[in-house]
C-alpha cells in the first residue's frame, strides 16, 4: 500500500507541472498587458514598459515559467506583484481561515448528509424518505450566492444570532461554513441513500438477517461501512475544491480565504500569487484522492492496491 | 457595621467596575469594499488610499472652500517666489514622526528622494532641481526648473507626505509596504489580510490645518478599517449598527440609506469626469463632422435618469471640483455640445454618410459604418448605459456593437489605441491630467494632436497665479470643445455614509478626504 501510494504520488508531479503550465500559459494569453492593468491609467508608455522590465514580463514565456518553477524548486512561490511580499506569505496567511471553512462544510456533511442519506435507504419510499429526498434535491439545487444571503438575512440580520460578515470570532465561520456545506449535503445524502439501496439489496445482507443480526447492525455494521467508500473518496475530493472554490461565499460573507486572493489575484494578473495557489489546490487534489484511496482500503478489505 | 460593609461592597464594586468602563476604547469602525495592496504610498501603483490616508499627513492640502488654496497641514507655512521656481515649506520645530524620529526637513527631503527612486511616478515631483534645508532644518526650499504649479494633488495627499525613510532603508521595502512609518493621525497596529485593518491613535500626531478644532492627536483612540468586498453585505452592516462610517456607498444603496434617520449621507461629486473617448486616428472618428454629429446624439439627462441621479451631466474638461474650473466653459460646452437629434442626422447627412439602403443606418461611400464600443463589466454605470447609447447613437442612424471586457483590459486597449469607441476618465484634483489625456506626454487615448492644446497644457502646468492659470485652461478647454477630442458625459459623485452617532466628522468636499480629528462617539 505504502509503495502504491508512493508511486501514485510521484507519477502525479507530471500532472502538477503540466496544470502550472497551462495556467500559465492561459494567464499569458488572456487579454491585458499585467504592467499596464498594474500602472492603470496614470501609467505612461515608458513607464509601463519599465515596470514590464522589473517584473521579467518582457522575457518569453516559457523563460518566465522556467523561473517561476526553479523557484518553486527552491522553495521560493515568487513575490506578488501587487503586495510586493513574498507569494507564499499572502498565501499562508490565508489558509487557517480556509482551513477552518473547509472543515465547517465537512463537519456538516459527515455529520448530517451520512445520517439522512442512509436513514433515506432505511425507510425507502416512506413519505419520511420522500421529504428528506426533495429537501436533499432542493438543497442540492441552490445557488450558493442565493443561500449565503438568505442565510445572512434570516441569521444575522433578522435574528441577529451570528455575525453578518467578517473573521473577528468562531461565529463568523458558521454561515460562510452553512453556505458552503449545505449543497453538498444535500449531493451527499442523496449518493449515500442510492449507495446504500444497493448494498442492502447484495445477497450477504440477508445471509446477515439469516443469522439473526438486529436491523440497526445490518444497516450500520454491514451495509453502512460497504457504502461509505464512494462517499469517502466524494468527500476527499470535495476538499481542494473548497479550498479554492468558496470565491462567492467568502466575497459575500467578507470571509478571508484563498479563494478570494486567487480571485483577486486573478483580476490583478498576479501572477505569482494566481500559479501558488493552483499548486496548492493541485497538491492538495493529488493528496486527497490518495488519502480517499487509502481509507476506502482500510474500510473494505477486498480492495488491494 | 453593616453599613460599614455595604459602602465597602460599593466601593469595590466601583473599583472594579469604572475602570473596566474607562479601558473601552474609543473605537470608530470604518467598512470600504476595496482593501490597499500595500500602504506605502512611494511604492504603490493602485489607486485605493482611503486607509493609508489615516497614516499620513500631507504638508500642506485644500481649504475647504476652494481648490485654488492649499493651506498648512503638517507644515507652518508654504509660499512660492515671485517667479515660481522656488517652492519654500516651513516646518514646526521638534516635530516627530509616529515612532518618535525626528520628522524635520531633512527627513521631508530624504522622503521626496526616496518618492523620486522608489514610485513609479517620479515625474509627480515635476522637475526638481534641488532641495536646501535652512533654519536649522525647519525651512525646505525646492528649486525647480520650471514652477510646478499642478503639483498641489500631490503636495496635499499622501503622495506628498513625508514617510520615515530611516526605517525603510532599515527594515526593507517590502515590510516598509505592509508597516510603513509616517506622521498622520493613526498608526497600523495590525493587518488581517482579506478581512480588517486596526489602526491606533499617533500620540505624536499635531496638525496646522485651519478647519479643524483639535491640532493635536485625535480623540478616538483607534480606526478599525473593514473590507467588505460585496455592496450588499457593506450596507447591512451598516444598518446593523456595526460600522460607524462607509465610503463609497454603492449608488443602488443610497435611497434607502437616506430615509433612515439615523444615518447620514453625504454626496460629493468628484474631482473628474467621464467622456466617451474615440480614436481620431481611425474612421470615422479622424472627421470632425462625425465627431460632431456624435456629440449631438448624446441626450446626458437620459443618461442621468439611467443612473438614477447618482452622477451630474457634464460638458467640460474640467469639472467643477478641480483646479481652475469655470463655469463659462461649462456653459459654452453645453451649448456646444447639447443634444440634438435632428442636428446630428443633418451634420451626417453633409458629410456623407447617408443612409442608402434604407434600414436606418447610415453608410459612407456604400460601406457601412461599424463601431465598437467597449464596455467594462466590473463597472455598473458603463453596464447601465450601454445600451442607452446604443439607442441614442441608432436613433440618428449610427450602428454601434457593444463588447464588454475588464476596466483593466479596456485601460490597455486605450493606451494602445486599439479601440474604436469606449467611456473612460479621469479623476485628479489639478487640470494638468489633461496634458496626459489629449497630448503625447502620457497615454493620449484619442491620439488627439492640436499644437494648440498641447501648447496651452504645457503653459498651464507652470502659471502658478489661479486666475491667469484658470484663463488659460479655459482657453484650452474651449479648443478641446470644439474640436470633439472626446465627449464629456457625466461626473460621478462619491457617497460616503456614517452613523449620526458619529459627531464631528469633516469630510473634504474636494478631495472626499474624512478628518477625523475632532471625531467623537455618542453611541
Amino acid at each position: 500500500m505504502t509503495k502504491y501510494l508512493l508511486r501514485r504520488f510521484l507519477l502525479s508531479i507530471p500532472t502538477l507541472v503540466g496544470v502550472t503550465l497551462l495556467v500559465f500559459l492561459i494567464l499569458f494569453l488572456s487579454p491585458g498587458d499585467p504592467a499596464q492593468m498594474i500602472l492603470g491609467p496614470r501609467g505612461t508608455p515608458e513607464q509601463v514598459e519599465a515596470l514590464r522590465q522589473q517584473l521579467g514580463l518582457d522575457r518569453p514565456v516559457f523563460e518566465q515559467y522556467a523561473r517561476w518553477l526553479g523557484g518553486v524548486l527552491a522553495g521560493n512561490l515568487g513575490q506578488s506583484i501587487s503586495a510586493r511580499q513574498p507569494a507564499s506569505t499572502l498565501i499562508a496567511a490565508q489558509m487557517p481561515y480556509t482551513l477552518a471553512l473547509a472543515l465547517g462544510a465537512i463537519v456538516l456533511i459527515v455529520v448530517f448528509a451520512i445520517p439522512i442519506g442512509v436513514f433515506s435507504a432505511v425507510r425507502r419510499n416512506s413519505l419520511a424518505d420522500r421529504g428528506l429526498s426533495a429537501a436533499s434535491m432542493f438543497l442540492y439545487s441552490l445557488p450558493d450566492f442565493w443561500l449565503a444571503i438568505m442565510l445572512m438575512l434570516v441569521f444575522a440580520i433578522q435574528l441577529r444570532w451570528l455575525p453578518i460578515s467578517g473573521a473577528a470570532s468562531w461565529q463568523a465561520v458558521v454561515l460562510p461554513a452553512l453556505a458552503l456545506g449545505l449543497p453538498h449535503v444535500g449531493t451527499v445524502s442523496r449518493l449515500m441513500r442510492a449507495e446504500m439501496i444497493d448494498v442492502l439489496g447484495e445477497p450477504y445482507i440477508r445471509t446477515a438477517y439469516a443469522k439473526g443480526m438486529t436491523q440497526f447492525g445490518v444497516n450500520y455494521v454491514h451495509a453502512l461501512r460497504n457504502a461509505l467508500s464512494p462517499i469517502i473518496v466524494y468527500i476527499f475530493l470535495t476538499i481542494p475544491w473548497l479550498l479554492g472554490g468558496a470565491v462567492i461565499v467568502e466575497t459575500i460573507f467578507a470571509y478571508p480565504g484563498i479563494g478570494r486572493l486567487m480571485f483577486q489575484s486573478i483580476l490583478s494578473r498576479d501572477l505569482p500569487v494566481v500559479q501558488g495557489i493552483l499548486l496548492l489546490i493541485s497538491t492538495s487534489t493529488v493528496i486527497f484522492n490518495l488519502l480517499g484511496d487509502f481509507v476506502t482500503a482500510q474500510l473494505d478489505p477486498r480492495i488491494r492496491y | 457595621m453593616k453599613v460599614t460593609k455595604l459602602l465597602t461592597f460599593v466601593f469595590l464594586l466601583l473599583a472594579f467596575t469604572v475602570p473596566t468602563m474607562a479601558q473601552e476604547p474609543a473605537r470608530l469602525v470604518f467598512g470600504t469594499t476595496d482593501e490597499p495592496d500595500l500602504l506605502d504610498i512611494q511604492q504603490a501603483t493602485g489607486t485605493n488610499f482611503t486607509t493609508s490616508d489615516f497614516l499620513t499627513q500631507p504638508l500642506v492640502f485644500y481649504s475647504l472652500e476652494s481648490a485654488d488654496v492649499l493651506v498648512p497641514d503638517l507644515a507652518t507655512s508654504y509660499s512660492f517666489s515671485e517667479d515660481g521656481l522656488k517652492l519654500t515649506f516651513n516646518l514646526p520645530a521638534g516635530y516627530v514622526f509616529s515612532n518618535g524620529d525626528p520628522l524635520d526637513a531633512d527627513a521631508v527631503r530624504a522622503s521626496i528622494e526616496r518618492y523620486r527612486t522608489t514610485s513609479p511616478y517620479p515625474e509627480d515631483w515635476g522637475d526638481l532641481l534641488e532641495m536646501n534645508v535652512l533654519n536649522d532644518s525647519t525651512t525646505l526650499e525646492m528649486i525647480y526648473e520650471a514652477p510646478p504649479a499642478f503639483m498641489s494633488p500631490v503636495l496635499s495627499s499622501g503622495f506628498g507626505a513625508p514617510f520615515n525613510t530611516g526605517v525603510a532603508e532599515e527594515v526593507g521595502n517590502e515590510a516598509f509596504g505592509a508597516n510603513p512609518v509616517a506622521s498622520g493621525p493613526f498608526v497600523l497596529e495590525s493587518w488581517t489580510r482579506g478581512t480588517e485593518m486596526r489602526l491606533v491613535r499617533n500620540e505624536n500626531y499635531r496638525t496646522n490645518l485651519p478647519f479643524v478644532n483639535n491640532k493635536g492627536p485625535v480623540l478616538i483612540d483607534e480606526i478599525v478599517t473593514r473590507f467588505i468586498p460585496d455592496p450588499f453585505t457593506l450596507i447591512a452592516e451598516l444598518e446593523a449598527g456595526n460600522l460607524d462610517i462607509v465610503y463609497g456607498v454603492p449608488s443602488s444603496a443610497v435611497a434607502s440609506l437616506q430615509s433612515n434617520p439615523e444615518i447620514e449621507v453625504t454626496e460629493l461629486p468628484t474631482a473628474g469626469l467621464q467622456a466617451l473617448f474615440f480614436n481620431t486616428a481611425q474612421a470615422p472618428f479622424n472627421d470632425l463632422s462625425f465627431r460632431q454629429a456624435l456629440a449631438a446624439a448624446i441626450n446626458r439627462d437620459v443618461l442621468v435618469q439611467v443612473l438614477e441621479g447618482t452622477v451630474v451631466p457634464q460638458y467640460a474638461f474640467i469639472a467643477e471640483a478641480m483646479v481652475s474650473y469655470d463655469p463659462e466653459v461649462y456653459a459654452y460646452g453645453q451649448e456646444q455640445l447639447a443634444y440634438n437629434p435632428d442636428a446630428a442626422r443633418q451634420i451626417l447627412n453633409d458629410a456623407g454618410y447617408v443612409d442608402s439602403d434604407g434600414d436606418g443606418i447610415v453608410e459612407k461611400d456604400g460601406s457601412a459604418v461599424s463601431i465598437e464600443l467597449l464596455i467594462a463589466t466590473d463597472d455598473a454605470k458603463q453596464m447601465a448605459v450601454g445600451v442607452v447609447l446604443q439607442a441614442m447613437l441608432q436613433e440618428v442612424g449610427i450602428e454601434i456593437t457593444i463588447t464588454q471586457f475588464e476596466q483593466s483590459f479596456i485601460y490597455d486597449r486605450l493606451a494602445n489605441r486599439d479601440y474604436g469607441l469606449a467611456i473612460a476618465g479621469y479623476v485628479w484634483w489639478d487640470p494638468d491630467i489633461m496634458l496626459y489625456r489629449f497630448t503625447d506626454a502620457g497615454s493620449n487615448w484619442s491620439g488627439y494632436d492640436n499644437a494648440d492644446v498641447t501648447r496651452l497644457l504645457n503653459e498651464g502646468r507652470t502659471v502658478v497665479d489661479p486666475a491667469a492659470r484658470r484663463a488659460i485652461y479655459s482657453e484650452a478647454q474651449r479648443l478641446l470643445i470644439d474640436d470633439v477630442a472626446a465627449i464629456p458625459l457625466w461626473t460621478e459623485s462619491t457617497y460616503i455614509a456614517n452613523r449620526t452617532w458619529v459627531d464631528g466628522l469633516i469630510i473634504h468636499p474636494i478631495t472626499t478626504h474624512m478628518f477625523v480629528n475632532d471625531v467623537t462617539l455618542s453611541r
